[in-house]
């Protein structure tokens, strides 16, 4: 699945009204430059360079920013966030976006694992594929994988949207509670309490609004298998009766 | 290898090296990582892209994690 580090799409210059500012991790520690982030003004811009897999990068910001960072980078990549738009030109390691809240979180390469996990809002989109654990405990936030997801994607996701444009690894949607996960290719295997339920009107409209901002073309929103918890194990009266 | 991974119970990422080869596997639930970094000149493994990131010629290396239970070897 994880085929890490394709070419990296070429950036799109900055517009002549706006200027960057760049932060190297040749020059800064991460913690030098998280607090950078954070003294800059709502809506600046900023690049980050020389990445280089580092960890932690833009987290736990809490305004409009827009940033990019060149290469791939290590863990928590725009871990805690809420509110700015982070785009990774290469790759990403594991924890993608976790716990964001708002703002949108895009990679053009793939990511490791446990992507979007715990996110309560925004969008996070991948445009390669997303290691195991996709969407792990997912709050209501949305995440857009334009390949294939690992196994145990969508474990426990309790609110939000799941889309898949390859093929789902096994166990997907293991004990899902209202997420909703569609994926267009091959579904591995489900895992304990998910099942696949009819695609609606309502479904392919929620899917092509989400491959709209995904800006994703090569997925059929009318042609997805959706998963949705089958509520046998929801309650906490399957735990008492022994039933799990 | 793939007997390991049945006998073997919990977490783990293993690599296991004789003389002129080695492997390496994960368990059925991958938790613990790893990543290879795979050349005509070399193979590289670590648990953070990050320790590969400045080895020669990674910009062109195929770069990936290995499936749960899949077992990669490979011979000098």
């Amino acid at each position: 699945v994880t085929q890490i580090l394709p070419p990296a799409a070429p950036a799109e210059a900055p517009a002549e009204d706006r200027s960057e500012v760049v932060l190297s991790c040749d020059e800064l520690s991460t913690r030098e430059i998280n607090g950078r982030l954070r003294e800059l003004p709502e809506g600046a811009f900023v690049r980050i360079t020389d990445a280089k897999g580092a960890h932690n990068l833009g987290v736990g910001l809490r305004h409009r920013l827009t940033i990019t960072i060149e290469g791939n980078a290590g863990y928590y990549t725009a871990g805690l966030c809420d509110g700015p738009d982070v785009t990774v030109e290469g790759s990403v390691g594991w924890g993608l976006a976790e716990n964001l809240m708002r703002g949108v979180v895009r990679v053009r390469g793939n990511a490791s694992e446990s992507a979007a996990a715990t996110a309560h809002g925004g969008t996070v989109v991948v445009h390669g594929d997303a290691s195991s654990r996709a969407g792990i405990s997912l709050k209501g936030g949305t995440l857009a994988v334009a390949g294939d997801v690992g196994h145990m994607s969508g474990f426990m996701a309790q609110a939000g949207t799941i889309l898949v444009g390859g093929d789902a690894g096994h166990a997907l949607g293991d004990s899902l509670y209202e997420a909703v996960v569609y994926v267009g290719g091959k579904v591995h295997s489900l895992g304990a309490d998910s099942r696949v339920e009819d695609l609606t009107e309502a479904d392919v409209k929620r899917a092509r609004d989400i491959l709209d901002l995904a800006g994703f073309d090569h997925i059929d929103p009318q042609n997805l298998t959706r998963v949705a918890s089958a509520k046998q194990l929801y309650n906490f009266d399957a735990l008492k009766n022994q039933r799990y | 290898m793939r007997r390991v991974v049945k006998e073997f119970d919990g977490f783990f990422t293993l690599l296991v090296t004789s003389r002129d080869e080695f492997a390496v596997v994960r368990d059925a639930f991958a938790c613990k990582p790893l990543v290879v970094a795979e050349t005509d000149a070399y193979v590289a493994v670590a648990s953070e892209y990050h320790a590969l990131a400045t080895l020669p010629g990674i910009e062109s290396a195929r770069v990936f994690e290995p499936q749960p239970e899949d077992v990669h070897s490979w011979v000098k």
